[in-house]
Protein backbone atom coordinates (compact mmCIF):
# COMPACT_ATOMS: atom_id res chain seq x y z
CA UNK A 1 0.00 0.00 0.00
CA UNK A 2 2.76 1.89 -0.79
CA UNK A 3 1.64 5.82 -2.11
CA UNK A 4 -1.24 5.97 -0.28
CA UNK A 5 -2.75 9.09 0.27
CA UNK A 6 -4.53 8.39 3.00
CA UNK A 7 -4.64 4.52 4.79
CA UNK A 8 -6.60 2.56 7.31
CA UNK A 9 -4.24 -0.13 9.08
CA UNK A 10 -5.85 -2.59 11.38
CA UNK A 11 -9.26 -0.82 12.33
CA UNK A 12 -10.93 -1.44 15.20
CA UNK A 13 -13.98 0.47 15.95
CA UNK A 14 -17.60 0.80 18.41
CA UNK A 15 -19.87 2.83 19.39
CA UNK A 16 -21.33 0.37 22.11
CA UNK A 17 -18.78 -1.66 24.06
CA UNK A 18 -18.07 -5.15 22.77
CA UNK A 19 -20.46 -4.63 19.69
CA UNK A 20 -17.31 -3.84 16.91
CA UNK A 21 -19.08 -1.61 13.83
CA UNK A 22 -15.66 -2.52 11.88
CA UNK A 23 -13.00 -5.30 12.86
CA UNK A 24 -9.41 -5.51 11.83
CA UNK A 25 -9.98 -2.97 8.56
CA UNK A 26 -7.43 -2.24 6.75
CA UNK A 27 -7.67 0.05 3.38
CA UNK A 28 -5.30 2.19 1.57
CA UNK A 29 -6.40 5.15 -1.14
CA UNK A 30 -3.90 5.72 -3.61
CA UNK A 31 -4.45 8.22 -6.44
CA UNK A 32 -6.22 8.68 -9.57
CA UNK A 33 -8.12 5.60 -8.64
CA UNK A 34 -11.85 4.75 -7.73
CA UNK A 35 -12.76 2.78 -4.49
CA UNK A 36 -16.05 1.13 -4.48
CA UNK A 37 -17.58 -0.31 -0.54
CA UNK A 38 -19.89 -2.57 -0.29
CA UNK A 39 -22.09 -4.21 2.54
CA UNK A 40 -25.13 -4.59 3.94
CA UNK A 41 -27.08 -2.57 5.89
CA UNK A 42 -24.71 -1.64 9.44
CA UNK A 43 -22.49 -3.31 7.77
CA UNK A 44 -19.67 -0.65 8.78
CA UNK A 45 -19.50 1.33 5.62
CA UNK A 46 -20.34 4.85 7.11
CA UNK A 47 -17.98 4.47 9.79
CA UNK A 48 -15.13 3.29 7.57
CA UNK A 49 -15.48 6.39 5.77
CA UNK A 50 -15.74 8.81 9.05
CA UNK A 51 -12.67 7.13 10.34
CA UNK A 52 -10.46 7.43 6.96
CA UNK A 53 -12.11 11.39 7.19
CA UNK A 54 -11.57 12.02 11.14
CA UNK A 55 -14.53 12.33 11.90
CA UNK A 56 -14.53 9.60 14.12
CA UNK A 57 -11.22 8.40 16.42
CA UNK A 58 -10.70 4.43 15.84
CA UNK A 59 -10.68 2.68 19.03
CA UNK A 60 -7.54 0.29 17.69
CA UNK A 61 -5.94 0.26 14.36
CA UNK A 62 -4.13 3.76 12.78
CA UNK A 63 -4.62 6.13 9.74
CA UNK A 64 -1.72 7.38 8.18
CA UNK A 65 -1.63 10.08 5.84
CA UNK A 66 1.03 9.77 3.31
CA UNK A 67 2.47 7.27 5.48
CA UNK A 68 2.33 9.30 8.63
CA UNK A 69 0.07 8.42 11.61
CA UNK A 70 -1.96 11.36 12.44
CA UNK A 71 -0.52 11.99 16.31
CA UNK A 72 0.71 15.39 15.61
CA UNK A 73 -1.95 18.32 15.04
CA UNK A 74 0.06 19.41 12.04
CA UNK A 75 -0.41 15.85 10.01
CA UNK A 76 -3.96 15.86 11.44
CA UNK A 77 -5.19 18.82 9.88
CA UNK A 78 -3.37 18.40 6.55
CA UNK A 79 -5.54 15.06 6.09
CA UNK A 80 -8.48 16.93 7.24
CA UNK A 81 -7.86 19.18 4.60
CA UNK A 82 -6.89 17.17 2.25
CA UNK A 83 -10.15 14.53 2.59
CA UNK A 84 -13.43 15.84 1.09
CA UNK A 85 -16.50 14.20 2.65
CA UNK A 86 -19.96 14.05 1.51
CA UNK A 87 -22.46 12.72 3.77
CA UNK A 88 -25.24 10.27 2.68
CA UNK A 89 -27.64 13.24 2.19
CA UNK A 90 -24.94 15.41 0.43
CA UNK A 91 -25.19 18.30 3.70
CA UNK A 92 -25.74 20.91 1.38
CA UNK A 93 -27.47 23.77 2.76
CA UNK A 94 -30.97 24.19 1.24
CA UNK A 95 -31.42 27.87 2.46
CA UNK A 96 -28.49 28.82 0.48
CA UNK A 97 -27.65 29.25 -3.13
CA UNK A 98 -25.51 27.08 -5.14
CA UNK A 99 -22.46 29.70 -4.87
CA UNK A 100 -22.97 30.08 -1.09
CA UNK A 101 -22.37 26.30 -1.04
CA UNK A 102 -19.66 26.18 -3.29
CA UNK A 103 -18.16 28.72 -1.19
CA UNK A 104 -18.64 26.67 2.25
CA UNK A 105 -15.13 24.49 0.83
CA UNK A 106 -12.59 27.73 0.49
CA UNK A 107 -14.09 28.71 4.31
CA UNK A 108 -10.28 27.13 5.95
CA UNK A 109 -8.80 29.29 3.91
CA UNK A 110 -10.66 32.53 4.20
CA UNK A 111 -10.26 34.59 7.58
CA UNK A 112 -13.00 33.94 9.71
CA UNK A 113 -14.30 37.54 9.84
CA UNK A 114 -14.41 37.84 6.64
CA UNK A 115 -16.26 34.69 5.91
CA UNK A 116 -18.82 35.56 8.34
CA UNK A 117 -19.51 39.17 6.74
CA UNK A 118 -19.53 36.81 3.85
CA UNK A 119 -16.77 38.62 1.87
CA UNK A 120 -14.62 35.79 -0.35
CA UNK A 121 -11.38 36.76 -1.91
CA UNK A 122 -12.30 37.34 -5.90
CA UNK A 123 -10.12 34.73 -6.64
CA UNK A 124 -12.01 32.01 -4.76
CA UNK A 125 -15.51 33.28 -5.69
CA UNK A 126 -13.92 32.97 -9.18
CA UNK A 127 -12.74 29.29 -8.26
CA UNK A 128 -16.43 28.72 -7.44
CA UNK A 129 -17.63 29.84 -10.10
CA UNK A 130 -15.64 27.79 -12.14
CA UNK A 131 -16.72 24.56 -10.48
CA UNK A 132 -19.91 25.51 -10.76
CA UNK A 133 -19.77 25.41 -14.62
CA UNK A 134 -17.66 22.42 -14.60
CA UNK A 135 -20.50 20.68 -12.66
CA UNK A 136 -22.88 22.31 -15.53
CA UNK A 137 -24.96 24.34 -12.78
CA UNK A 138 -24.24 27.90 -14.27
CA UNK A 139 -27.72 28.72 -14.79
CA UNK A 140 -28.57 27.88 -11.29
CA UNK A 141 -25.75 29.82 -9.34
CA UNK A 142 -27.69 31.66 -7.83
CA UNK A 143 -30.92 29.62 -6.77
CA UNK A 144 -31.43 28.17 -3.29
CA UNK A 145 -30.54 24.79 -3.31
CA UNK A 146 -33.78 23.72 -1.73
CA UNK A 147 -35.05 24.61 -5.50
CA UNK A 148 -32.31 22.06 -7.45
CA UNK A 149 -33.68 18.32 -7.67
CA UNK A 150 -31.77 15.29 -6.16
CA UNK A 151 -28.91 15.15 -8.96
CA UNK A 152 -28.31 18.51 -8.87
CA UNK A 153 -27.62 18.65 -5.27
CA UNK A 154 -25.27 15.62 -5.70
CA UNK A 155 -23.38 17.69 -7.81
CA UNK A 156 -23.27 21.00 -5.85
CA UNK A 157 -22.02 18.81 -3.28
CA UNK A 158 -19.00 17.33 -5.32
CA UNK A 159 -18.26 20.82 -6.40
CA UNK A 160 -18.41 21.90 -2.92
CA UNK A 161 -15.60 19.52 -1.63
CA UNK A 162 -13.29 20.10 -5.12
CA UNK A 163 -13.48 23.46 -3.55
CA UNK A 164 -11.72 22.53 -0.50
CA UNK A 165 -9.05 21.49 -2.97
CA UNK A 166 -8.94 17.58 -1.72
CA UNK A 167 -6.83 14.66 -3.32
CA UNK A 168 -9.61 12.22 -1.76
CA UNK A 169 -13.39 12.58 -1.57
CA UNK A 170 -15.00 10.03 0.34
CA UNK A 171 -18.77 9.66 -0.71
CA UNK A 172 -21.20 7.66 1.37
CA UNK A 173 -24.22 6.36 -0.60
CA UNK A 174 -23.86 8.89 -3.30
CA UNK A 175 -25.28 6.99 -6.37
CA UNK A 176 -28.10 4.97 -4.32
CA UNK A 177 -30.76 7.19 -4.13
CA UNK A 178 -30.25 8.37 -8.46
CA UNK A 179 -32.02 7.20 -11.64
CA UNK A 180 -29.26 4.65 -13.61
CA UNK A 181 -28.54 8.46 -16.00
CA UNK A 182 -27.79 10.77 -13.31
CA UNK A 183 -25.72 7.89 -11.38
CA UNK A 184 -23.86 7.29 -14.27
CA UNK A 185 -23.39 11.32 -15.14
CA UNK A 186 -22.12 11.38 -11.66
CA UNK A 187 -19.95 8.43 -11.50
CA UNK A 188 -18.26 9.80 -15.34
CA UNK A 189 -17.19 12.91 -13.04
CA UNK A 190 -15.66 10.80 -10.11
CA UNK A 191 -13.70 9.33 -13.04
CA UNK A 192 -13.07 12.69 -15.38
CA UNK A 193 -11.69 13.94 -11.49
CA UNK A 194 -9.40 10.69 -10.89
CA UNK A 195 -7.68 10.04 -14.36
CA UNK A 196 -7.21 14.20 -15.09
CA UNK A 197 -6.73 15.54 -11.75
CA UNK A 198 -5.82 12.46 -9.70
CA UNK A 199 -8.28 12.62 -7.03
CA UNK A 200 -9.12 9.58 -5.70
CA UNK A 201 -12.42 8.84 -4.46
CA UNK A 202 -14.16 6.01 -2.18
CA UNK A 203 -18.11 5.43 -2.83
CA UNK A 204 -20.15 3.31 -0.69
CA UNK A 205 -23.11 1.98 -2.65
CA UNK A 206 -25.59 -0.75 -3.00
CA UNK A 207 -25.77 -0.11 -7.10
CA UNK A 208 -23.57 -3.46 -8.01
CA UNK A 209 -24.02 -2.91 -11.55
CA UNK A 210 -22.68 0.16 -12.10
CA UNK A 211 -20.33 -0.04 -9.53
CA UNK A 212 -18.21 -2.59 -11.32
CA UNK A 213 -17.75 -0.68 -14.41
CA UNK A 214 -16.20 2.57 -12.46
CA UNK A 215 -14.75 1.20 -9.69
CA UNK A 216 -10.97 0.40 -9.36
CA UNK A 217 -10.83 -1.55 -6.82
CA UNK A 218 -13.86 -3.19 -4.74
CA UNK A 219 -14.33 -3.71 -0.97
CA UNK A 220 -17.23 -5.69 0.51
CA UNK A 221 -17.42 -5.54 4.40
CA UNK A 222 -19.77 -8.30 5.83
CA UNK A 223 -20.16 -7.83 9.82
CA UNK A 224 -17.52 -4.78 9.83
CA UNK A 225 -15.04 -6.91 8.54
CA UNK A 226 -13.55 -6.90 4.93
CA UNK A 227 -14.83 -9.76 2.91
CA UNK A 228 -13.86 -9.35 -0.46
CA UNK A 229 -11.04 -7.16 -1.98
CA UNK A 230 -10.19 -6.68 -5.91
CA UNK A 231 -9.96 -4.92 -8.31
CA UNK A 232 -12.32 -3.10 -10.40
CA UNK A 233 -11.99 -5.57 -13.69
CA UNK A 234 -11.87 -9.01 -11.73
CA UNK A 235 -14.53 -8.40 -9.59
CA UNK A 236 -17.82 -9.56 -10.36
CA UNK A 237 -21.74 -9.23 -9.33
CA UNK A 238 -21.81 -13.03 -7.83
CA UNK A 239 -18.73 -12.83 -6.18
CA UNK A 240 -19.66 -9.45 -4.32
CA UNK A 241 -23.07 -10.92 -3.79
CA UNK A 242 -21.46 -13.32 -2.24
CA UNK A 243 -19.40 -11.61 0.29
CA UNK A 244 -22.11 -9.47 1.09
CA UNK B 1 -58.34 3.59 29.98
CA UNK B 2 -56.94 4.21 32.67
CA UNK B 3 -55.50 7.60 31.77
CA UNK B 4 -58.48 9.07 30.20
CA UNK B 5 -60.16 8.92 34.08
CA UNK B 6 -57.68 10.43 35.70
CA UNK B 7 -57.26 13.26 33.11
CA UNK B 8 -61.02 14.04 33.56
CA UNK B 9 -60.49 13.16 37.14
CA UNK B 10 -57.80 16.55 36.90
CA UNK B 11 -59.65 18.76 34.59
CA UNK B 12 -62.94 18.02 37.25
CA UNK B 13 -60.56 18.77 40.05
CA UNK B 14 -58.98 22.18 38.59
CA UNK B 15 -62.37 22.84 37.64
CA UNK B 16 -63.16 22.69 41.62
CA UNK B 17 -59.83 24.46 43.08
CA UNK B 18 -61.12 27.12 41.06
CA UNK B 19 -64.49 28.03 42.10
CA UNK B 20 -65.84 26.70 38.80
CA UNK B 21 -68.61 24.90 40.82
CA UNK B 22 -69.98 27.84 42.90
CA UNK B 23 -73.09 29.05 41.14
CA UNK B 24 -73.78 32.01 43.99
CA UNK B 25 -70.65 33.55 41.96
CA UNK B 26 -73.20 33.88 39.28
CA UNK B 27 -75.14 36.27 41.48
CA UNK B 28 -72.77 38.88 40.20
CA UNK B 29 -73.71 38.56 36.51
CA UNK B 30 -76.32 41.26 37.15
CA UNK B 31 -72.98 43.76 37.27
CA UNK B 32 -72.33 43.06 33.86
CA UNK B 33 -74.64 44.76 32.38
CA UNK B 34 -74.20 48.62 33.85
CA UNK B 35 -71.07 48.26 32.65
CA UNK B 36 -71.92 47.17 28.99
CA UNK B 37 -74.40 49.77 28.96
CA UNK B 38 -71.82 52.55 29.92
CA UNK B 39 -69.31 50.82 26.79
CA UNK B 40 -71.99 51.93 24.42
CA UNK B 41 -71.67 53.33 21.90
CA UNK B 42 -68.03 53.78 21.43
CA UNK B 43 -66.24 57.37 21.61
CA UNK B 44 -64.73 58.13 18.41
CA UNK B 45 -63.75 61.28 19.18
CA UNK B 46 -60.89 59.79 20.80
CA UNK B 47 -59.84 58.41 18.05
CA UNK B 48 -56.11 60.08 17.43
CA UNK B 49 -55.51 59.82 20.88
CA UNK B 50 -56.13 55.87 20.43
CA UNK B 51 -54.24 55.72 17.15
CA UNK B 52 -51.21 57.53 18.75
CA UNK B 53 -51.18 55.09 21.50
CA UNK B 54 -51.61 51.98 18.95
CA UNK B 55 -48.34 53.99 17.11
CA UNK B 56 -46.53 53.69 20.33
CA UNK B 57 -47.35 50.15 20.80
CA UNK B 58 -46.21 49.10 17.42
CA UNK B 59 -42.80 50.90 18.03
CA UNK B 60 -42.15 49.15 21.52
CA UNK B 61 -42.78 46.05 19.71
CA UNK B 62 -40.47 46.02 16.93
CA UNK B 63 -37.87 47.91 18.70
CA UNK B 64 -38.80 45.37 21.99
CA UNK B 65 -38.38 42.48 19.08
CA UNK B 66 -34.95 43.71 17.00
CA UNK B 67 -33.28 44.29 20.63
CA UNK B 68 -34.62 41.01 22.18
CA UNK B 69 -34.23 39.09 18.83
CA UNK B 70 -30.28 40.45 18.58
CA UNK B 71 -29.36 39.79 22.21
CA UNK B 72 -31.15 35.98 21.72
CA UNK B 73 -29.31 35.08 18.79
CA UNK B 74 -25.92 35.48 20.36
CA UNK B 75 -27.16 34.18 23.92
CA UNK B 76 -28.58 31.10 22.04
CA UNK B 77 -25.35 30.51 20.32
CA UNK B 78 -23.81 30.40 23.02
CA UNK B 79 -26.17 27.77 24.76
CA UNK B 80 -26.20 25.64 21.56
CA UNK B 81 -24.57 22.13 22.43
CA UNK B 82 -23.46 21.95 18.58
CA UNK B 83 -21.57 25.87 19.43
CA UNK B 84 -20.64 25.99 23.25
CA UNK B 85 -18.80 23.75 25.02
CA UNK B 86 -20.53 22.51 27.88
CA UNK B 87 -19.82 24.63 30.98
CA UNK B 88 -20.65 27.93 28.36
CA UNK B 89 -23.86 26.25 27.09
CA UNK B 90 -25.11 25.33 31.03
CA UNK B 91 -24.20 29.18 32.47
CA UNK B 92 -25.71 31.15 29.23
CA UNK B 93 -28.99 27.86 29.27
CA UNK B 94 -29.26 29.26 33.22
CA UNK B 95 -28.92 32.56 32.36
CA UNK B 96 -32.01 32.58 30.19
CA UNK B 97 -33.96 30.45 32.26
CA UNK B 98 -33.36 32.97 35.20
CA UNK B 99 -34.50 35.81 32.20
CA UNK B 100 -37.38 33.97 31.58
CA UNK B 101 -39.02 33.14 35.05
CA UNK B 102 -39.71 37.05 36.18
CA UNK B 103 -42.81 38.34 33.94
CA UNK B 104 -42.93 40.59 31.70
CA UNK B 105 -44.97 42.82 33.52
CA UNK B 106 -42.26 42.46 36.78
CA UNK B 107 -39.69 43.96 34.21
CA UNK B 108 -41.51 46.92 32.73
CA UNK B 109 -41.73 47.78 37.06
CA UNK B 110 -38.36 47.10 37.29
CA UNK B 111 -37.88 49.26 34.11
CA UNK B 112 -40.33 52.33 35.03
CA UNK B 113 -37.94 52.51 38.82
CA UNK B 114 -35.38 52.73 36.54
CA UNK B 115 -35.63 55.13 33.78
CA UNK B 116 -39.15 56.46 34.51
CA UNK B 117 -42.25 55.84 33.05
CA UNK B 118 -43.25 55.50 29.67
CA UNK B 119 -42.34 53.55 26.41
CA UNK B 120 -38.47 53.25 27.53
CA UNK B 121 -39.53 51.29 29.89
CA UNK B 122 -41.43 49.20 28.36
CA UNK B 123 -39.18 48.51 25.01
CA UNK B 124 -36.55 47.03 27.64
CA UNK B 125 -38.78 44.74 29.38
CA UNK B 126 -39.91 43.58 26.18
CA UNK B 127 -36.73 42.85 24.90
CA UNK B 128 -35.93 41.17 27.97
CA UNK B 129 -39.10 38.97 28.24
CA UNK B 130 -37.94 38.51 24.28
CA UNK B 131 -34.54 36.86 24.81
CA UNK B 132 -35.98 34.95 27.69
CA UNK B 133 -38.12 33.12 25.06
CA UNK B 134 -36.39 33.48 21.49
CA UNK B 135 -33.35 32.91 23.53
CA UNK B 136 -34.28 29.01 24.30
CA UNK B 137 -36.13 28.74 21.11
CA UNK B 138 -32.82 29.33 19.01
CA UNK B 139 -30.81 27.27 20.93
CA UNK B 140 -33.32 24.44 20.45
CA UNK B 141 -33.85 24.97 16.79
CA UNK B 142 -29.65 25.46 16.64
CA UNK B 143 -29.61 21.85 18.78
CA UNK B 144 -31.65 19.96 15.92
CA UNK B 145 -30.29 21.35 12.74
CA UNK B 146 -28.97 18.11 10.85
CA UNK B 147 -26.00 16.21 11.66
CA UNK B 148 -25.16 15.56 8.73
CA UNK B 149 -25.10 19.17 6.87
CA UNK B 150 -23.11 20.41 10.22
CA UNK B 151 -20.59 17.23 9.34
CA UNK B 152 -20.37 18.37 5.99
CA UNK B 153 -19.29 21.93 6.64
CA UNK B 154 -17.22 21.19 9.42
CA UNK B 155 -15.55 18.58 7.26
CA UNK B 156 -14.21 21.25 5.11
CA UNK B 157 -12.07 22.67 8.21
CA UNK B 158 -14.09 25.10 9.49
CA UNK B 159 -14.43 26.83 12.75
CA UNK B 160 -17.33 27.00 14.57
CA UNK B 161 -18.02 30.52 14.28
CA UNK B 162 -18.45 29.33 10.74
CA UNK B 163 -20.51 26.74 11.02
CA UNK B 164 -22.97 28.73 12.82
CA UNK B 165 -22.97 30.66 10.44
CA UNK B 166 -22.92 28.33 7.42
CA UNK B 167 -24.68 25.46 8.52
CA UNK B 168 -26.74 25.78 11.68
CA UNK B 169 -27.94 29.16 11.49
CA UNK B 170 -29.09 29.17 7.59
CA UNK B 171 -30.49 25.85 8.55
CA UNK B 172 -32.58 27.00 11.06
CA UNK B 173 -33.29 30.27 9.25
CA UNK B 174 -36.99 29.64 8.48
CA UNK B 175 -37.70 29.02 12.16
CA UNK B 176 -35.92 31.37 13.57
CA UNK B 177 -37.84 33.92 11.26
CA UNK B 178 -41.37 31.99 12.30
CA UNK B 179 -40.68 32.74 15.85
CA UNK B 180 -39.67 35.96 15.66
CA UNK B 181 -42.71 36.86 13.91
CA UNK B 182 -44.65 34.97 16.64
CA UNK B 183 -43.01 36.85 19.38
CA UNK B 184 -43.60 40.04 17.83
CA UNK B 185 -47.11 39.26 17.42
CA UNK B 186 -46.89 38.21 21.26
CA UNK B 187 -45.31 41.78 22.25
CA UNK B 188 -48.04 43.90 20.36
CA UNK B 189 -50.46 42.45 23.35
CA UNK B 190 -47.69 42.15 25.85
CA UNK B 191 -47.15 45.93 25.63
CA UNK B 192 -50.46 46.40 26.26
CA UNK B 193 -49.64 44.62 29.45
CA UNK B 194 -46.40 46.56 30.13
CA UNK B 195 -48.33 49.29 29.79
CA UNK B 196 -50.57 48.97 32.89
CA UNK B 197 -47.70 49.58 34.97
CA UNK B 198 -46.78 53.20 32.88
CA UNK B 199 -44.29 51.40 30.80
CA UNK B 200 -46.17 53.88 27.76
CA UNK B 201 -48.34 52.50 24.84
CA UNK B 202 -52.02 51.31 24.97
CA UNK B 203 -52.11 49.29 28.07
CA UNK B 204 -50.84 53.19 29.30
CA UNK B 205 -54.17 54.82 27.94
CA UNK B 206 -56.33 51.49 29.00
CA UNK B 207 -56.04 51.68 32.60
CA UNK B 208 -56.24 55.11 32.44
CA UNK B 209 -59.48 55.08 30.66
CA UNK B 210 -61.02 52.15 33.26
CA UNK B 211 -59.18 54.67 36.22
CA UNK B 212 -61.82 57.17 35.43
CA UNK B 213 -64.56 54.77 34.19
CA UNK B 214 -64.50 56.17 30.48
CA UNK B 215 -65.89 52.43 29.43
CA UNK B 216 -67.01 54.12 25.89
CA UNK B 217 -63.12 55.09 24.84
CA UNK B 218 -62.22 51.59 26.65
CA UNK B 219 -64.41 50.26 23.70
CA UNK B 220 -63.14 52.66 21.07
CA UNK B 221 -59.64 51.66 22.83
CA UNK B 222 -60.51 47.51 22.22
CA UNK B 223 -62.10 47.88 18.79
CA UNK B 224 -58.50 49.89 17.29
CA UNK B 225 -56.74 47.23 18.94
CA UNK B 226 -58.84 44.57 17.28
CA UNK B 227 -58.62 45.86 13.62
CA UNK B 228 -54.70 46.24 14.65
CA UNK B 229 -54.28 42.61 15.78
CA UNK B 230 -56.30 41.23 12.77
CA UNK B 231 -54.43 43.47 10.56
CA UNK B 232 -51.08 42.03 12.00
CA UNK B 233 -52.00 38.51 11.31
CA UNK B 234 -52.93 38.62 8.21
CA UNK B 235 -49.47 40.20 7.82
CA UNK B 236 -47.29 37.99 9.81
CA UNK B 237 -49.15 35.19 7.67
CA UNK B 238 -48.22 36.83 4.20
CA UNK B 239 -44.69 36.98 5.08
CA UNK B 240 -44.74 32.92 6.50
CA UNK B 241 -46.82 31.94 2.93
CA UNK B 242 -43.58 34.03 1.22
CA UNK B 243 -40.95 32.36 3.16
CA UNK B 244 -42.31 29.09 4.29
CA UNK B 245 -44.21 27.95 0.89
Amino acid sequence: MSGCIIEAKRIWYSYRLDNHVLRDVSLGVEPERIYMVFGRSGAGKTTLLKILKGILKPDRGDILFRGQPLHSVEVARAAFRAVGYIPQGFGVVSSMTVLENVLVGALSRVPVLHSILGHFPEEEVRRAEDLIKQMALEEYRDTRVSQLSGGQRQRVAIARALMQDPQVILADEFVSQLDPITATEVLDIFRTLADKKGISTVITTHDIHLATRYSDEVIVLRKGAVSYQRDGKGATVEDIIRAM
Amino acid sequence: MKWRIALAALFVFSLWQTGFFDLSRLSKIANLSPFLSRMFPPDFSILLQVLSAVYETIVMAIAGTMIGGAVSLALAALSARQVSPRPVRTFFRALLALVRTVPAILWALIFVVIVGFGPLAGVLALSLYTVGYLGKLFYESFDSVSSEVLEAVRSVGSTRIQQLRYAIIPESANYLISQTLFIFEYNVRASSIVGLVGAGGIGYLIIAQVQSLQYSGLLTTILVLLCFVLGLDALSSRIRARFFA
